[in-house]
């Protein structure tokens, strides 16, 4: 069974059609790269994976859970990067990894995994300042963690390379890796089409709310593969 | 923080700077165009018009001012409390108020000027400061009787009140500047406690005099002789302009000893680490905490808020039927602080929040205890100073009606901006030190609404004591938290629509 399964998915904010008609399979084990112009509906996609956006029409299905109809279940084998934010800015990066640990009602042995993480994403010495104060790229990291945390089985990362340093972008391909290895199916949207080749063995092409392109990540890489990527963008 | 420029200059190659009202005025009218319903923009026209329409009722309420009321000392103290307003409330907002949030406005290099007047022209919008000119504007008419000098004295009273506000954020601004230090701020808690002290401790004459000095001003040109009142009005214009060229350096000197950007109050301290909360509610409950008490514009206005009004009332000795009236106001003032776009306490954590398992009803209840916990304080502290040194002893129907009101008021409020806060979000984080809940224009409407809705039982319960009617007390009070009640019902039902949901989560972190 796909840990992640997409069916005509369709979502309108108003007279604007963001997502029009997607479908996704992706099984356990399997990275795949979301790729495409701003406003393609990347973002969109993995909000409503996430089960932070309700979808206009279609289905999606989180390891077995239908998203609308048993959205506790299907949150909870997700773990989820936003693009923008992210973050409560008065509460400390502990404190954040605290809350989701309680609602989350992960075992006691939370605040090791925790521990290792943030040692892991060089966060350990900011763990309990504000997030107010974390620069661009602390936020994403620690965003990152946030998704890892619970180690789900659908691991969603929105943008996590933007703005973050090569050590940083080091520690989240190992993430991607472990989350992977462990039979996790892992979502990346990216702008950064090298990383998104190194994450993932699967990149979909998105543009205008529509999957134009699906092909192994591999094909994108390289000046031919840059090339071939821009005659998808339109 | 937009970089202070104080002086003038091209800013680039051909290119002349505009001035500074230029400049305010292109902010505001794009704040304006940001207004995009249609119904907004009527809403707020209107009630533009209707502010207009009160201060034109001034000139006929000055003629049936109670029998026995002294105008002139009325005018003297009302003179007072508005400059007190003038120079506290943008105080408040961390030396004036904004219309964007900094990082907004961060590529177009606002100057400290165009901040000053962008600030002035947000004035009327406050409701404090509306009431109190309209006080003053009552006064000042029923004061001059003499006819054939209307013009006069209208242009005397916009000279008054144009010279105080502008003096007021002059001081407001160095203040901000002087608590940018750690001794500025204790020489601030020394000014404060020095204040509360000659107010508790019956100095309060002196404080008096020193407040009502200013709005002796105007009692100088009674009878309402033209001359005198030209010439008052043309030196508080040289007063207002001086003040401009004060407020100007002083909000670049307080940006310049800002440190920390945009950030307000110490971002890089450490917090120390507590244990696991006990359920998933006291986790949400511990975190939206957290996000009041560690903002600096939070922690201040509710200070202020509560402070404010309890040296007002020890300074007025009320009485108990008065008291009654406290709670409405510093619960909608309260209220302003966060309440009205209450999900913004969790900013950019609001998406990802709502992507973790769990009853999306506790993040609603987590709001409306924090909220309710915030507004009881400020009523609390609002009404110490009142009932420390009320005058007379209360008696069972007074002390009811003052009870029901604080229970009323500060239900009533809660209902209400938990409604607003789930049907109208706003993107703020709270960070900086001037930054508001919702737009300048919103916050306006939002504070004409609060007040009317908790001012109104209020001033009923207030009428109940002096009028010494127990029972209607206590059947208007069952009414309004039934009310109060089906509101947050209704509330709760709209929240559990998921579309509702993402919308809050997606405005709030949004930016």
């Amino acid at each position: 069974m796909a840990q992640v399964e997409v069916r005509g998915l369709r979502v309108r904010f108003g007279d604007v059609q963001a997502v029009c008609g997607v479908d996704l399979t992706v099984p356990g084990g399997t990275g795949v790269a979301l790729v495409g112009r701003n406003g393609a509906g990347k973002s969109t996609t993995l909000r409503v994976l996430a089960g932070a956006q309700p979808a206009t029409s279609g289905t999606v299905i989180i390891c077995g859970h239908d998203i609308e109809r048993e959205p506790e279940a299907a949150k909870a084998r997700v773990g989820y990067c936003p693009d923008v934010g992210g973050l409560i800015p008065r509460a400390t990066a502990w404190e954040h990894l605290q809350l989701a640990a309680r609602l989350r009602g992960l075992p006691a042995t939370w605040s090791d995994r925790a521990a290792e993480l943030l040692e892991r994403f060089d966060l350990a010495g900011a763990a309990d300042r504000i997030t107010a104060g974390f620069s661009h790229g602390m936020g994403r990291r620690l965003s990152v963690v946030l998704a890892a945390l619970h180690e789900p089985d659908v691991l969603l990362l929105d943008e996590p390379f933007d703005g973050v340093d090569p050590l940083g972008v080091e520690a989240t391909l190992e993430e991607i890796g472990r989350a992977r290895s462990r039979g996790a199916a892992v979502l990346v949207s990216t702008h950064l089409l090298d990383l998104a080749v190194q994450a993932c063995d699967q990149a979909v092409v998105l543009r205008r709310g529509e999957i134009v392109a699906a092909a192994p990540a591999a094909e994108l890489s390289g000046p031919h593969g840059a090339e071939h990527y821009r005659s998808l963008l339109g | 923080m937009p970089t202070p420029v104080t002086g003038r200059g091209g800013s680039g190659r051909g290119a002349t700077t505009p001035g500074p009202w230029r400049c305010a005025w292109a902010l505001l009218s794009l704040r304006w165009r940001m207004v995009r319903k249609r119904r907004h923009r009527i809403g707020l026209a209107v009630a533009g018009l209707l502010a207009l329409s009160l201060l034109g009722l001034a000139l006929p309420l000055s003629q049936h001012l109670p029998p026995g009321a002294d105008p002139e000392t009325a005018l003297a103290l009302a003179g007072a409390i508005f400059f007190a307003v003038a120079a506290i409330a943008p105080l408040a907002a961390g030396g004036g108020y904004q219309l964007f949030p900094p990082d907004q406005v961060a590529g177009l290099a606002v100057t400290a000027p165009t901040m000053v007047r962008s600030s002035v022209l947000l004035t009327p919008l406050n409701l404090a400061w509306y009431a109190q000119t309209v006080g003053l504007v009552t006064l000042t008419f029923a004061l001059h009787t003499a006819a054939g000098a209307t013009l006069a004295l209208l242009a005397l009273i916009a000279a008054w009140v144009s010279a105080a506000t502008i003096v007021g954020q002059a001081i407001a601004w160095t203040i901000a500047g002087v608590r940018r230090s750690s001794r500025g701020r204790l020489a601030s808690w020394v000014l404060l406690a020095l204040v509360i002290g000659l107010v508790f401790f019956g100095r309060s004459q002196l404080l008096n005099s020193v407040l009502a000095g200013p709005g002796r001003l105007i009692a100088l040109t009674r009878n309402g002789q033209l001359q005198p009142a030209l010439t008052a009005a043309a030196l508080l214009t040289v007063l207002a302009w001086l003040g401009i060229k004060v407020a100007d350096r002083a909000c670049a000197w307080t940006i310049h000893r800002r440190t920390l950007g945009t950030q307000a109050g110490p971002t890089d301290q450490q917090f120390g680490r507590r244990s696991a909360p006990a359920t998933p509610y006291r986790a949400l409950l511990r975190s939206d905490r957290a996000s009041v008490w560690r903002s600096a514009p939070l922690r201040r206005g509710l200070l202020v808020l509560g402070l404010l009004p309890a040296v007002a009332a020890g300074l007025a000795r009320l009485d108990w039927p008065s008291l009654a009236l406290l709670p409405a106001f510093v619960g909608s003032g309260a209220a302003l602080l966060f309440g009205v776009n209450a999900f913004c306490l969790v900013g950019g954590g609001a998406v990802w929040l709502s992507t973790i398992p769990q009853n999306h009803r506790l993040t609603l209840y987590s709001k409306a205890q924090v909220m309710f916990e915030t507004t009881g304080l400020a009523v609390a502290v609002g009404m110490s100073g009142g009932l420390l040194r009320a005058r007379f002893s209360p008696d069972r129907i007074s002390v009811a009606a003052t009870l029901a009101s604080v229970l009323v008021a500060t239900t009533l409020v809660m209902a209400s901006c938990l409604r607003l806060s789930v049907v109208h979000p706003h993107r703020a984080d709270l960070l900086g030190s001037r930054d508001t809940p919702a737009p300048p224009g919103a916050m306006a409407l939002y504070a004409a609404r609060l007040t009317a809705l908790a001012g109104i039982p209020a001033a009923a319960f207030s009428i109940f004591a002096r009028l010494q009617v127990g029972w209607p007390v206590l059947v208007s009070a069952v009414l309004l938290l039934t009310w109060a009640g089906m509101s947050i019902r209704g509330t709760i039902r709209r929240w559990d629509d998921p579309m509702v949901r993402a919308n809050v989560a997606a405005t709030v972190a949004s930016g």
